[in-house]
């Protein structure tokens, strides 16, 4: 940007903003953004255009080019190169209007740019504005725009460490007055009357911004710097962004606000949404679950019956009509929504992307809830945790005598999960079934977490644990919900074979491993107390070896010994067997006897 | 001459005792969508909620079911509410409600129950059945353990969370045994006496009801003194009623090895009661109908 710079000193530094032309950079990422717009040749003006970097280019794809800036110098570079330039200080926002119409003298405009150019204006609100009305007087041209990321992951890591570097030029130029992130750019925009048509960000894994290459932060290697990479990427797409290029265009928004407010009513309003999966074929399994859902303590709160995989002409309408059975009171806050296509997640992130209310709880048609279900949620949410409860399981089959029975009941309610969440042992394998956890919006809508539509299974335990990586979690300690585990018919449990969950669990383990992860608090007794079971186990299996070894040893030397002894018997009996020893035996014992008497 | 379905009254019966307003309003939207399900289907013309409090003081005011019955047109005819100013116990509460009202169907629902909309459509055609004198809900989401037959739905008792009784039976049978069973095990003695009488008891699989249980790991449902008491009391009356001599002996000898103070209060209340002549005569023919198996009334599933 070159509008601002007064002194010699400053337009000095102008010069750095000389950038030679790259396609591999935001200038290409402008063009390659006009080419996409697929715009009529005519007349390009570019706002705070410095010594006119982008022009050549511009020329050659066929449009006229015409550069406004502050600074002389740069000015008359590019009236030496034959380039139409005009003095224009752009922050005389009440006159800009009136000049942006009289560089375009009449000519047909087929966009004007704004590169590096915002972040040096004071009053965003009031510059996009302005732009926007000289837009509006040349016949709305789209707006091109390139704008340095402020939340590019360099600068985030360094600022986690209390670092901010200014620099003269880069993603923290000492002379840019106002930052942007993705959000902001687009918020500030849609205030003052400019609605984004496309994008063509520009981006760099290693920004300008990488230094010092060993401090923790930065480094590759570092667990804690792959942590916040990782957190930066679950926050948006925009970690490695160097440069925002977005086309916008003149639209009749309204510009009373200037900021989009972070969150909605609605978040105030309602607690807590519940969504519920059906395929709509079981009717009496869907109608159980409902019953629950009606007979809550805590009204407070909508469903979102989500119907996939059905027929939109029989099975939608029927489980509307069932929906319709119930007291008005709870059926009108079931909204029966239809999913189509997609495995098991899909209508679970169909609910998501509506999530109005501050917290989802989640509920399969196969699944029953106690009264406190949603109270007890609702009771322990709040500061952005991850509440969880606890499921009681249970097995039933569905019945293949009659069909006077929905379904079979073949166990009491075995409390096989923990009243505590462990995120170790959930690193193994899960105890927190989809019916017992609810997730706060915040997660929902900052981080834009949704489940994994490619699992087959366990998209509830993968999708938890992701939650849990940027969430506390907070115990209900109570059992509200009853996960059934079906012995056969048509739940997940028994369509798929436990080899494919076994083998899915590997998958997730697997991806698990690939990034560091941060355990809370009391984490390192549990995994010090697991590490003293192993060698207390390692110990144990240590001893039993050696007793093994020397129980074989005291058997190899029994085998010799009875081996021995067997010997010794056969040559006793065939000894004392023999015709010799029947004859000269008796008298020589006699003899032997004689002997050992006189001797004695 | 039968009166027609149509025309018939269908009697929902709630004792209460100290039950919270709200729980007892969450009861009635279930009601309220039940009895209209039942009287689309015109299986009768005619579903009235009676309420009987056995607390120490009204559980509500009489404009709470006036505030009933104004918001269920097409659904509650009415909504009575009777302040006993007694505890007379679930089964006295019941018995007393049943004789305000000459009902053809009488229904006993617990108040901390939600009945899915088909669940009085569901009881009351398994009642068709002229063989069938009490059908039983299933109880969502803690199924009840006891064994019943998947087909015919027939079991060795019912329970009175929810039961639906013929009048006629119920009126022959002298409604619940209020004198021995005030709490606990009236249900299982009712059960027994309709089977003595001919009929059979079903469970109406597709008829749920909500019945607000909490499990905890520490036990299946943790149960008040109050509970435990009766449920020791009721067990030993059960077994004298129905000729099991040495169910009781072998209950008092638990009871006496166990120590729980309320279990002992409940021993020595029985051998009071069975010394001053005031325990139930043993009944005839009772091995036809009555089970004590292993501590149960019925053999069970889980």
């Amino acid at each position: 940007m070159a509008s601002m710079p007064h002194t010699a000193s400053e337009r000095l530094a102008k010069l750095r903003y000389d950038f030679s032309f790259a396609w591999e950079s935001p200038y290409g990422h402008v063009l390659e953004l006009l080419n996409r717009l697929g715009l009529e040749p005519g007349l390009v003006i570019d706002l705070g255009c410095g010594v006119g970097s982008i022009a050549g280019p511009l020329g050659e794809l066929g449009y006229e080019y015409v550069g406004a800036d502050i600074d002389l110098d740069a000015l008359s570079q590019l009236s030496h190169r034959g380039l139409g330039a005009h003095e224009l200080d752009l922050r005389q926002t009440e006159e800009l209007p009136a000049r942006m119409q009289e560089l375009a003298d009449g000519r047909r405009v087929a966009a004007v740019l704004l590169l590096d150019v915002i972040e040096h204006m004071p009053e965003t609100h009031a510059f996009l504005s302005a732009v926007r009305d000289g837009l509006n007087l040349m016949g709305r041209p789209p707006l091109l725009v390139s704008v340095p990321n402020v939340a590019h992951t360099d600068v985030a890591a360094k600022l986690v460490f209390g670092r901010w570097d200014y620099t003269s030029t880069g993603l923290l130029d000492s002379t840019h007055i106002q930052f942007f992130t993705s959000a902001r750019l687009r918020a500030q925009a849609h205030a003052s009357g400019l609605l984004e048509l496309d994008a063509y960000d520009f981006k760099l894994r290693t920004s300008d911004q990488h230094y010092p290459s060993d401090h923790p932060a930065l480094s590759w290697a570092s667990p804690i710097a792959a942590t916040i990479r990782m957190w930066r990427d679950a926050a948006d797409s925009h970690g490695e962004t160097i440069q925002f290029v977005r086309a916008f265009v003149w639209c009749d928004t309204d510009r009373a606000s200037e900021e989009t407010p972070a969150t909605t009513a609605s978040a105030d309003t309602c607690p807590l949404t519940v969504v519920m999966r059906t395929q709509g074929a079981r009717q009496g399994h869907l109608r159980d679950a409902l019953t629950c859902l009606a007979a809550q303590t805590f009204d407070n709160f909508d469903v979102l019956l989500m119907v996939h995989s059905a027929s939109p002409d029989t099975t939608v309408p029927a489980v509307t009509a069932l929906v319709d059975e119930f007291d008005s009171t709870f059926a009108s806050r079931v909204s029966v929504i239809h999913v189509e296509g997609g495995g098991r997640a899909r209508p679970l992130n169909v609910a998501l992307a509506r999530l109005g209310a501050a917290y989802a709880a989640f509920l399969d048609d196969d699944d029953l809830v106690t009264a406190d279900w949603v109270e007890s949620f609702v009771d322990a949410a709040g500061d952005g945790a991850l509440v969880r409860s606890v499921a009681a399981v249970r097995h039933v089959s569905k019945p293949d005598t009659s069909d006077r029975v929905p379904y079979l009941v073949h166990s009491g309610l075995e409390f096989r999960y923990a009243l505590d969440f462990d995120v170790v042992h959930h690193l193994w394998g899960n105890e927190t079934p989809i019916c017992t956890f609810a997730v706060p919006r915040s997660l929902v809508g900052t981080f834009k977490l949704r489940f994994d539509e490619e699992l087959p299974v366990l998209e509830d335990w993968d999708f938890l644990m992701r939650c849990v990586a940027l969430a506390p979690v907070r115990d209900t300690r109570k059992v509200t919900s009853i996960y059934q585990m079906w012995r056969s018919g048509e739940s997940s449990a028994s369509l798929h074979e436990m080899n494919l969950w076994q083998a899915t669990q590997r998958v997730l383990q697997g991806r698990s491993n690939m990034h560091p992860i941060v355990l809370p608090a009391g984490s390192t007794d549990v995994l010090v107390k697991m590490c003293e079971q192993l060698a207390e186990l390692e110990s144990t299996r240590l001893e039993l070896s050696r007793v093994s070894t020397e129980a074989q040893i005291l058997a190899e030397g029994n085998k010799r010994l009875t081996d021995e002894l067997e010997r010794v018997g056969r040559e006793y009996t065939v000894t004392v067997t023999s015709r010799r020893w029947r004859l000269l035996g008796p008298p020589a014992r006699a003899l032997a006897v004689f002997r050992s008497l006189r001797g004695a | 001459m039968p009166t027609r379905d149509s025309q018939r009254v269908l009697r929902v019966q709630t004792v209460l005792f100290r039950h919270e307003l709200k729980q007892l309003w969450r009861l009635f939207r279930g009601l309220r969508a039940a009895a209209r399900v039942v009287l689309d289907a015109k299986l009768v013309g005619e579903v009235e909620w009676a309420l009987g409090d056995c607390g120490p003081s009204p559980n509500i005011a009489s404009e709470d079911a006036e505030s009933m019955i104004e918001q269920a047109p097409g659904s509650l005819s009415a909504v009575t509410y009777d302040f006993f100013d007694a505890n007379l116990g679930s089964s006295g509460g019941q018995n007393r409600l049943a004789a305000k009202h000459a009902s053809e169907l009488l229904l006993v629902l617990n108040p901390d129950t939600y009945p899915s909309p088909t669940a009085l459509v569901e009881l009351v055609r398994a009642l068709a059945d002229p063989t069938i004198g009490v059908v039983e809900a299933r109880q969502i989401p803690l199924e009840h353990p006891r064994e019943y037959d998947p087909v015919t739905g027939s079991t060795s008792w019912a329970s009175g969370f929810c039961m639906l009784v013929r009048r006629q039976l119920f009126d022959q049978l002298g409604g619940f045994d209020d004198q021995h069973f005030l709490l606990h095990c009236d249900d299982v003695d009712f059960s027994w006496r309709a089977r003595r009488a001919g009929y059979e008891v079903v469970v109406a699989p597709h008829a749920a009801v909500f019945h607000d249980k909490r499990p905890s790991p520490r036990a299946p449902w943790p149960a008040p003194d109050h509970e435990i008491y009766h449920s020791a009391l009721g067990r030993l009356m059960l077994a004298r009623r129905w000729s099991r001599p040495d169910v009781v002996e072998e209950t008092a000898r638990s009871i006496e090895e166990g120590a729980s103070e309320i279990q002992l209060a409940a021993l020595s209340e029985f051998r009071s009661r069975v010394a001053a002549g005031q325990a139930p005569a043993p009944e005839p023919d009772a091995a036809r109908v009555a089970q004590f198996i292993n501590g149960e009334y019925a053999p069970h599933r889980f």
